[in-house]
């Protein structure tokens, strides 16, 4: 990395460091939500663009996550932070094994079976209504700022979520860094070529459905935290539509694609409803039609590929 | 036994909705080889269509077959206007495009019409036979009917006539249906459009039993693609062997698993197809896809 | 009387051009065939004067312009083009690759009379069919492929490599019949062949492509004693 990568990075870090104190906490709020989103996205993002894999039912995931942790503060009494490593395990081991059957399904019947996946989130929280409280949704404490902090709430909050959102971002990096990496694409571009190579292709498949599930989980729990509220209606298909669209716009297969996919998450859907109620799902729609139309490769992938062309001309 | 005779039939006019809708999806997968997701959403607005016209005053039956037309166009339309310029991308991007049209439709419904429920008149008499103990009720009976109805009416076109078969030949080989003068692009155009008009009928019988509603369609699209899915995504009689067994199976469950509760069980349809696609994922009537390397 | 008269004829996949601005010429009734290499753009031609692919120059059927047109309107024209790699329709039956064949015409009983001959000419054809196209052997997969063609009453026949993939005794079979077809029907073909011997036996006329462009024609004998061609494509030193 160059000089002026370094720097520019030294400030976007210190920008996001000084940003509770600098900005009004509403602000900080709603950062929190978008790392939170971000994080999940990562998820979906090694998925769908580094596996080749159509998961419509992320939703579920984060779902999971959200109320594992919750449940676990509440009835294990534990720290919030062992709350998001319990769901993040959970949400792994889930995933992992829902993995096995999701790869030997051709991409269009895993798109579906992923489908019912998210429609069956609602009801089965519902079912289990004696833990989860149901349609009326599950209060979690949020995070209380040690005295020794001087920081309010949401400012603290803001702190612990933006650490695991770091270190989320720094595992999804290495991990598609490298020969990791390559494998990946292999996996993704050319299958059969890959395995004839010796990679395990499946293997890889299932690895990443749980990666992936387990980001959507770590996204789910740090979500509690930034909200305070868990409830079915939050976790339904229309949010694992939007995780993709919010992907497909960030830019598939990039990691930094899922930092504009967590704005997207976190500010499209106001926006939209302020326009119009039952114009949010128009512009859902719109904007995915309108992306693979002209920008299939998302803002990020096409940003990426606007400066390696520049930079190929100037060599 | 009469119980179980009567979740039996029970199942089968629920199973009518599904195989209707799934044979419309049959029919797209068939002639565009895409799953269109927003069959459901644009079967729903189609739905709504045939309530405006009734609210314009024309009786019901009239409002459902011009309804039926105005569908085929709106069909056609999509797949010229939306599909067709990414029809040969990557499944991903087809997906994507068709879970957009799925969130336009749903919210142009919702806009036009508005999230309130509307009673919609029902074209349906109001009787009940009994034989017995069994109760059969004319829903039954016209929803029977209908798919009967649609099912010959698509062999027929397809087996006995000219278009049906530069449809199937388009189907089958696009560049030699060029090659021998079927203009292969309005075949593609002519399957959404008929496709539409399948799903019109599909909203119908939706809407002959609920409240209009935007989100009416939801879950049946859901178990259409399951019905569907049972015939590999490309025979009829899979999807309407598949929705038959799909609305029963939810019968069965409603009745003798009340353990379950209202909502998982919901799922029980859905996991028989889970099961069906990890066991045989070409579909228990489809025909197992070989790639050549 | 030139059925299809080709001039200055270039076409290529995107930016890579394999033409390079041929002239052919077809006389009514005549078999003219086109030999060349693997990869000198045999079935480029084809495909291009039949509308698959975009091209530039002039393609006159009977007179008449045809390149620019689609592909399904110049079909309707009457060039009847039997693919490389025969195109049946394998999810319909043998009778009715035949009679979708005739798709564009409308005169039935003329229809069923064709159909009639198709199956006097291929009989193995009128053994199997009901039976999907799909499964019938690569020979009879073929002689499908050129029934179906001649069910168009074309006013041109574009062959690419009817010989690809099929034992020595069927192609010989094949052959026979084209040239019945020729004799009969007094029906115009293209063929395009790297089989040479064959395609030589059956022709009036003969083009040698190289590279994408004509490096030698005559008639076909004058070819077929040329030292060089039979050097390359003859085997024969």
């Amino acid at each position: 990395m160059t000089t002026k990568h370094w720097l520019l990075g030294l400030f976007l870090t210190a920008l996001l460091l000084v940003t509770p104190i600098i900005a009004p906490s509403y602000l900080t709020f709603l950062l929190t939500g978008v790392m939170a989103y971000a994080v999940a996205a990562i998820g979906l993002n090694l998925i769908i663009g580094y596996a080749g894999q159509i998961s419509l039912g992320h939703n579920a995931f984060f779902a999971l996550g959200a109320y594992t942790a919750a449940l676990s503060v509440a009835h294990l009494q534990v720290h919030y932070v062992v709350s998001v490593l319990i769901a993040a395990v959970v949400t792994f081991v889930v995933g992992f094994l829902a993995g096995f059957p999701a790869q030997r399904l051709k991409g269009l019947y895993l798109a579906l079976i992923t489908l019912v996946l998210a429609v069956s989130v609602s009801p089965v929280i519902k079912h289990f209504k004696a833990y989860t409280n149901g349609m009326s949704g599950l209060s979690v404490d949020r995070p209380t700022p040690p005295v020794w902090s001087g920081l309010t709430q949401d400012a603290w909050v803001y702190y612990v979520v933006l650490m695991f959102t770091a270190v989320c971002f720094f595992l999804a990096r290495n991990f598609v860094a490298g020969s990791t990496g390559r494998a990946l694409t292999a996996v993704r571009q050319a299958p059969l070529a890959a395995s004839s190579m010796g990679v395990d292709v499946n293997g890889y498949k299932v690895l990443i459905f749980g990666l992936g599930s387990m980001f959507a989980g770590i996204g789910g729990a740090i979500f509690n935290f930034s909200i305070g509220f868990i409830a079915p209606d939050s976790f339904n298909l229309l949010l694992s539509v939007s995780f993709l669209a919010a992907i497909v716009v960030g830019g598939l297969g990039t990691v930094w694609g899922a930092l504009v996919a967590g704005l997207f998450l976190q500010f499209v859907p106001s926006y939209a409803s302020d326009i119009s109620n039952a114009l949010a799902g128009a512009v859902y729609g719109g904007i995915l039609i309108v992306c693979m139309f002209f920008m299939p490769q998302g803002i990020v992938g096409s940003a990426m590929i606007w400066l390696r062309e520049r930079r190929n001309l100037k060599t | 036994m009469i119980y179980f005779l009567q979740q039996l039939l029970n199942g089968f006019a629920t199973g009518a909705i599904y195989a209707s809708l799934g044979l419309a999806l049959v029919l797209i997968y068939r002639t565009t080889n895409i799953a269109n997701f927003a069959q459901g959403e644009m079967a729903t607005f189609s739905a709504f269509l045939t309530w405006q016209l009734t609210e314009f005053g024309l009786p019901i039956g009239w409002a459902i077959l011009i309804s039926l037309g105005l569908s085929l166009v709106m069909g056609a339309v999509t797949y010229v206007l939306i599909v067709r310029p990414v029809q040969y991308k990557d499944e991903m991007t087809i997906i994507i495009v068709t879970l957009g049209l799925f969130l336009a439709y749903n919210s142009a419904t919702g806009a036009i019409w508005g999230f309130m429920q509307k009673a919609s008149p029902s074209p349906l008499p109001d009787h009940t036979w009994t034989l017995g103990t069994l109760r059969i009720g004319a829903e039954l009976i016209a929803f029977v009917v209908v798919l009967v109805g649609i099912s010959a009416g698509l062999y027929l076109l397809f087996q006995r006539t000219r278009l049906g078969m530069a449809l199937r030949a388009a189907a089958s080989n696009a560049q030699s249906a060029q090659l021998v003068g079927i203009p292969y692009t309005a075949m593609m155009t002519l399957g959404w459009g008929m496709a539409a008009a399948l799903g019109s009928v599909s909203g119908a019988l939706v809407a002959s039993r609920l409240t209009l509603d935007p989100n009416m369609m939801g879950d049946v699209i859901i178990y259409a693609f399951a019905a569907a899915v049972v015939g590999g995504l490309s025979s009829y009689l899979g999807a309407v062997v598949g929705g038959v067994v799909v609305g029963v199976s939810q019968s069965f469950s409603t009745a003798y698993l009340p353990a379950l509760g209202a909502d998982l069980q919901i799922i029980v349809p859905l996991l028989l197809i889970v099961a069906v696609l990890i066991v045989k994922p070409e579909g228990l009537f489809g025909k197992a896809v070989q790639v050549r390397v | 009387m030139k059925v299809l008269d080709i001039k200055d004829f270039s076409a290529g996949y995107g930016r890579l051009r394999v033409l390079h601005g041929i002239s052919i010429s077809v006389d009514e009734g005549s078999v003219a065939v086109l030999l060349g290499a693997n990869g000198a753009g045999k079935t480029t031609t084809l495909r291009a004067i039949s509308g698959l692919i975009k091209s530039e120059g002039s393609v006159l059927l009977d007179g008449q312009e045809t390149r620019g047109l689609s592909p399904d309107r110049i079909a309707r024209l009457g060039v009847a083009h039997a693919a490389e790699g025969r195109g049946t329709f394998t999810d319909l039956t043998v009778e009715e690759n035949l009679r979708v064949g005739a798709f564009r015409r409308t005169d039935k009983d003329e229809i069923a009379t064709d159909i009639e001959q198709m199956y006097g000419l291929f009989p193995r054809l009128r053994e199997r069919y009901q039976q999907k196209a799909g499964s019938l052997s690569g020979g009879e997969q073929q002689m499908l492929a050129v029934g179906r063609a001649l069910m168009l009453r074309p006013r041109v026949l574009l062959l690419d490599e009817p010989s690809l993939g099929l034992a020595p005794v069927i192609i010989n079979d094949l052959y026979d019949t084209l040239t019945r077809v020729n004799q009969e029907l007094r029906t115009t073909m293209l063929i395009v062949e790297q089989n040479a011997n064959l395609a030589l036996q059956i022709a009036d006329y003969a083009y040698v492509l190289e590279s994408g462009v004509i490096s030698l024609q005559g008639p076909a004998q004058e070819i077929a004693s040329h030292d060089g061609v039979r050097a390359a494509y003859l085997g024969e030193a």
